[in-house]
């Protein structure tokens, strides 16, 4: 007997959803660091005015460390919902069956 | 440090909210009459017929509430730059919190034919028993999120209020005694949000939400220039917030405090894609939509508003700290007293009138789904399954106020850790329901008994990592990790190891659920391939199969 299909949704959106995974531990991963690395003042590097190398007025770490990836990431989500993921049929609404069930005392565990 | 003089609004800024809440309430009245009548009155009442379109999705999906408008102001103002990587998950927000449940849980949702959450658990792992869990924690975790909401209503009608009116309910030397003008703010908010919450159903609270995000960012908007040019430049501002608060309100972990180490860097990276992902309100949400399409341009849509608001509202703040120095304690109240000091007062009006309407759109959210919760899955399930449909629409309506009066009721003693009890119960339902619904989602394998065990490891995780900080507190008032905001109640999280209480919770959760589900019996493969796998057109709801099964036996 051969295997039942997966439905299309389904497996539209395990790849869909490993896809935007992938973006949001990369987006973390960078902003955490970057941010760190950049702009974190520690009692070995502390940091000072002359430090803020500021970029149309933003601090440099603030600029590279979260408003750029804001906008890649920005850019990144409208191409992936205007282009990657599917238009899927959702089915048919079965909310009358659920509802006569409930009338008719239906459960099950 | 001067203390800055008591907020009051002009009367031209009362003119505003007035005009607004007689808009939310007319939004009320046209929900109830343009919803069809052809579906059921649940499905219409609680779900909007599953009509939403991706404006609608989109706006109220951009996780915007009191605290918004409130709390995270007077983050920035305090701690300076580093607020915004507290905040800048919302960069892939929209794709976690709609993308990747978003398909599947509103295909689920039809499949099933569920109008609430637990009616989804219920339907898709077979389990009345993890329905009712699911029911009692929504309301247990709503309810707290509610009080709060109600309080910050209040505040702002208080701070808008004359002070002459207050007079007209009790007496001139008892105004300030009593705080009348809160308990003013609290009636008129609540009759406002209940009037046309229980009117309209879920489509008002929807309009509602849609129409403040408008107003929310048309309020930024015109704020950002004016910001900008009061405090001499975002350079300049940073300047002087480095002079009156510390070198470290310019960089990471924050002035005043280790507010942001890297820790809690990742764990609110985390906190804001994943708790959203896990609310019952965006779940709500995700049964609504009309059809995929809509879902994606509802991503979009949400992706460009966060950036139009996000963005300008961290450069706002942090411009505010040169415009207002030295608010101190009273940080809480930036917003509307940048707002007050810097627009004219009809402008301030305009303004202002976002955060009520922030506050208002959540509440009536709130207010359905626990409304929701009763009579779908108390009344209709345990009391009485043959409910007429007239039956129904009176113990909704009924409901939904009851629910509004207990909020009020409870808010009349208001708690002091706002912003603390929001995120207390946001990230105690992520906790809850969030692996569930993942599972129900992606793992066919998944069981009641995996579902249960994760829904109740990651509750007690959350609840546990609040009671020790609750009770080392209590033990030491002068406990402090020196991680995050200050604390000064009693109440707060407990950072162990530095995360925040989500990310244990959510691995707590996790393990239970892989666990739970490998050691019981796999699920009944009939319910599983309904919903797992390519069906014909005409394929019955799990609903049908156990009226089957019934009948059989």
């Amino acid at each position: 007997m051969p295997l039942p299909l997966p439905d299309p949704v389904l497996r539209n959106s395990r790849r869909e959803g490993v896809m935007i995974f992938t973006l949001w531990l990369t987006a973390a991963a960078y902003c955490c660091l970057a941010c760190y690395q950049l702009g974190y003042s520690t009692p070995e590097r502390p940091l000072g005015p002359e430090d803020l190398h500021p970029i149309i007025g933003i601090p440099r770490w603030v600029f590279w460390g979260y408003l750029v990836p804001w906008l890649v990431c920005g850019i990144l989500t409208i191409l992936m919902a205007g282009f990657v993921m599917v238009d899927d049929d959702l089915g048919s609404d079965h909310a009358e069956e659920l509802d006569r069930d409930i009338r008719e005392g239906g459960s099950s565990e | 440090m001067n203390t800055p003089a008591p907020l009051q609004a002009h009367p031209a800024t009362l003119v505003a909210l007035l005009l607004f809440t007689l808009v939310s309430l007319g939004l009320g009245v046209v929900a109830n009459r343009v919803t069809s009548k052809k579906t059921g009155f649940l499905e219409k009442y609680f779900l909007g017929n599953r009509s939403l379109g991706a404006i609608a999705v989109a706006l109220t999906a951009a996780v915007m509430s009191g605290g918004t408008f409130m709390g995270f102001p007077s983050l920035v103002y305090t701690h300076g730059w580093v607020v915004g990587l507290w905040i800048c998950s919302y960069m892939v927000a929209p794709l976690m919190v709609l993308g990747v449940l978003g398909k599947r849980i509103g295909q689920l949702g039809r499949r099933t034919g569920a109008v609430t959450l637990p009616d989804l658990f219920r339907e898709r792992y077979g389990s009345p028993t993890l329905g009712l869990l699911t029911s009692i924690l929504i309301m247990f975790f709503l309810t707290c999120n509610l009080v709060p909401q109600f309080k910050a209503g209040a505040l702002i009608m208080k701070i808008v209020l004359p002070s002459s009116s207050m007079t007209w309910v009790v007496d001139e030397s008892m105004v300030t005694q009593l705080d009348a003008g809160y308990y003013v703010g609290l009636v008129i908010f609540t009759a406002t949000v209940v009037a046309y919450t229980a009117y309209g159903g879920f489509l008002a609270a929807i309009w509602t939400d849609v129409f403040q995000s408008i107003i929310m960012a048309i309020g930024v908007m015109i704020l950002f220039p004016l910001a900008m040019y009061a405090s001499g430049g975002l350079h300049q501002a940073t300047l002087n917030g480095m002079t009156q608060a510390g070198n470290d309100f310019g960089f990471g972990p924050g002035a005043g405090r280790n507010f942001h180490p890297l820790t809690l860097a990742f764990s609110f990276f985390a906190m804001w894609t994943i708790s959203g992902m896990g609310q019952p309100s965006t779940m709500v949400r995700l049964m609504a939509f009309r059809d995929s399409r809509t879902l994606r341009w509802s991503i979009i849509y949400v992706t460009i508003y966060n950036v139009i608001i996000y963005v300008p509202l961290i450069f706002i703040f942090v411009a505010a700290r040169s415009i207002l120095p030295d608010l101190g304690t009273k940080s809480d109240e930036v917003m509307p007293r940048l707002v007050i000091h810097l627009a004219n007062p009809y402008l301030a009006g305009l303004i202002l009138a976002a955060p009520y309407g922030a506050v208002m759109s959540t509440v009536s959210g709130f207010m359905l789904i626990v409304a929701s919760g009763f009579v779908r899955d108390i009344f209709q399930r345990f009391c009485k399954p043959n409910a007429t449909e007239k039956q129904i629409e009176r113990a909704s309506y009924a409901a939904t106020i009851a629910v509004g009066l207990i909020a009020a009721t409870l808010a009349l003693r208001p708690p002091q850790f706002l912003q603390l009890i929001v995120v207390f119960a946001s990230s105690g339902m992520a906790a809850a329901f969030l692996v569930p619904a993942l599972f129900a989602a992606f793992w066919r394998r998944a069981t009641y008994e995996g579902a249960i065990a994760a829904m109740v490891s990651g509750t007690l995780v959350h609840l546990s990592l609040y009671a020790t900080f609750t009770i080392l507190k209590n033990l030491d008032p002068s406990f402090d990790q020196g991680l995050g905001p200050k604390v000064t109640s009693h109440f707060g999280a407990y950072y162990l190891a530095g995360f925040d209480p989500l990310i244990w919770s959510m691995i707590a959760s996790l393990t239970a659920g892989v666990v739970g589900s490998l050691l019981s019996n796999p699920p009944d493969p009939r319910r599983v391939a309904l919903l797992f796998d390519v069906q014909p057109k005409d394929a019955p709801a799990p609903a049908s199969l156990d009226l089957r099964a019934n009948h059989v036996s």
